[in-house]
């Protein structure tokens, strides 16, 4: 099973000898929104789907994972991925988790400070001039930024 | 908007090329904490090295025998090369010319090239190229013994040492008189966490032997091809080939044979392989060059060690060197890259220029203890495509 943090549920009940159907028992999950969890159902089903399909070709199974997750890139917006890579990591299911955290590195790469700290809703905590310090050590890495 | 703990910045982080780590240093003060760390650091290599993501080639360009400039180039996929831009290297004097001796994760070593092989003065630097930040290593004098008139450069290599997480540098001297076979050698070395050197009692081997090839660093050894029983101090080895490997935690030095046994090549050039001592050689001018995998890696008391021969490979290339798994390749003749069979494994080779380069790779990383910059007066210049025409 892929979401482990559910898996770990069923494994606790059994273990706690409580008689339940599977088909009926309601899990809680407090921390995930509706949203980001029937996405990552969806992503978790595409999965299991083409690693079946391709059984023993290791490769097939990369290449369409690959095509997979681009065209779902395309559908999430930025500001959603923090949302998924919390419900990713709440539920335990690493394959998305690193999926959505390669994306959200991939959408900061290029960008501004303001940007990112917007992005991870962060503030700048440094003393007076020490910004300003860091900013001249490594003017050269402030080079060709995407424009905000 | 919810915050992400810092395991998850840590695991996005840890994705990012260098350029924007460094960008964003200023973003916050546990930022800063978080990517300066020592563990990040290590987990940012593993990935470096995991992905290719970052690969880059540093290129020195050789003209009639001697080294100028040096070039970085991107290189994340196989069969394809980005831009070269040239590198402002820190040795850079009027006059002076500045070789690399070798790399090593994200660190290449260069020092002052002179065909002088007396002169022992020669500055010597390590240098993060994608950092641009560099150490010039305290100049270290030597101690000549009574009784010698002579003095030159043995060998200086660098390497990584594994068990210590520390980069050092071996500087052998031998002592001679013109004529005479004796020598006696003084071995030092300079570890860049103390940022120092240290004379070792440790000595080059007594045998008479005479290095044949370049060094190259391999979990944590420094290794050569030398020649073993050449009588006198000739410029050109004879006798058998030998590697000799100098380990660089306990500091011993250790000699065994090689997987081929013959005659000392010109031209012997060591380089590693998936991880294991690949031996390539240059018999004569003109002749076809042999590649060699060393498999078993022998023991000195076994002295004998298993190696397979690279079948399958063009005939016109004129060097080769090593790139993690790869073998590149540099020819006269640009030709689509193809696979060659070696035995059961598959031996993936890229054909990449055909202008006389020496090539090292470096993996981008963040590596700073606290370093000279290489300051606002720097600028990579765009160079013309080296990697279109023949020009």
């Amino acid at each position: 099973m892929k979401f482990c943090a559910v898996k770990q549920y069923f494994d606790d009940e059994n273990n706690n000898n409580i008689t339940s159907g599977a088909s009926t028992t309601m899990i809680p999950l407090p921390n995930v929104e509706s949203h980001p969890l029937a996405i990552l159902i969806t992503y978790c089903k595409k999965h299991l789907k083409i690693k079946a399909n391709n059984a023993d070709n290791k490769k097939e199974t990369e290449k369409e994972m690959e095509q997979y997750e681009q065209e779902l890139l395309k559908k999430v917006m930025p500001q959603e991925l923090t949302e998924l890579i919390l419900a990713a990591n709440y539920l335990n299911f690493k394959e998305a988790l690193d999926f959505f955290c390669r994306a959200v590195a991939s959408a900061i790469q290029n960008k501004s400070i303001e940007f990112v700290r917007k992005f991870f809703g962060l503030e700048s905590d440094f003393e007076l001039g020490e910004e300003e310090k860091l900013r001249e050590e490594f003017a050269w890495s402030f080079e060709g930024v995407d424009e905000d | 908007m919810s915050h992400l703990p810092v395991e998850i910045i840590t695991e996005i982080l840890s994705r990012l090329p260098v350029k924007s780590l460094l960008r964003f240093l200023c973003v916050s003060k546990s930022w800063y904490a978080l990517i300066k760390h020592p563990d990040f650091i290590k987990l940012h290599l593993h990935r470096s090295i995991e992905t290719n993501r970052d690969r880059t080639l540093i290129l020195e360009k050789v003209t009639d025998g001697l080294p100028h400039y040096c070039y970085s180039v991107h290189f994340p996929i196989e069969n394809h090369f980005d831009k070269a831009f040239k590198l402002y290297q820190p040795l850079y004097r009027r006059g002076k010319l500045v070789s690399i001796l070798d790399c090593c994760h994200s660190l290449v070593c260069i020092h002052h090239f002179t065909l002088e092989i007396h002169h022992c003065t020669n500055e010597i630097a390590i240098w993060n190229p994608l950092i641009r930040k560099y150490r010039i290593l305290p100049p270290e004098p030597m101690s000549k013994p009574s009784g010698f008139n002579f003095s030159k450069y043995n060998e200086i290599a660098f390497g990584y040492d594994l068990c210590n997480d520390d980069y050092k540098v071996l500087r052998v001297i031998a002592f001679y008189n013109r004529g005479q076979p004796l020598k006696e050698f003084e071995v030092k070395v300079y570890s860049l966490r103390w940022h120092s050197w240290r004379k070792i009692e440790e000595q080059w081997p007594k045998k008479e032997c005479t290095v044949s090839s370049n060094s190259v660093s391999l979990n944590g050894v420094l290794h050569w091809s030398i020649a073993e029983d050449t009588p006198y101090d000739m410029d050109i080895p004879l006798g058998v080939e030998c590697l000799l490997a100098f380990d660089l935690a306990i500091e011993k030095f250790l000699v065994f044979k090689t997987p081929v046994q013959r005659e000392v090549e010109l031209g012997t050039c060591l380089e590693v392989l998936k991880g294991q001592l690949c031996f390539i050689v240059t018999p004569d001018l003109g002749a076809e060059i042999d590649v060699w995998l060393m498999k078993e890696y022998g023991e000195a008391k076994k002295n004998r060690c298993e190696g397979v021969e690279i079948q399958n490979l063009p005939h016109w290339f004129r060097t080769a060197t090593c790139v993690g798994s790869l073998l590149l390749l540099d020819g006269d003749n640009v030709i689509d890259p193809g696979r060659a069979e070696e035995q059961e494994e598959e031996m993936h080779y890229v054909i990449f220029r055909r202008i006389l380069f020496y090539a090292f790779c470096v993996h981008e990383v963040l590596v700073v203890p606290e370093w000279d910059d290489l300051g606002a007066s720097v600028h990579s210049m765009l160079v013309e495509e080296f990697l279109k025409n023949d020009s």
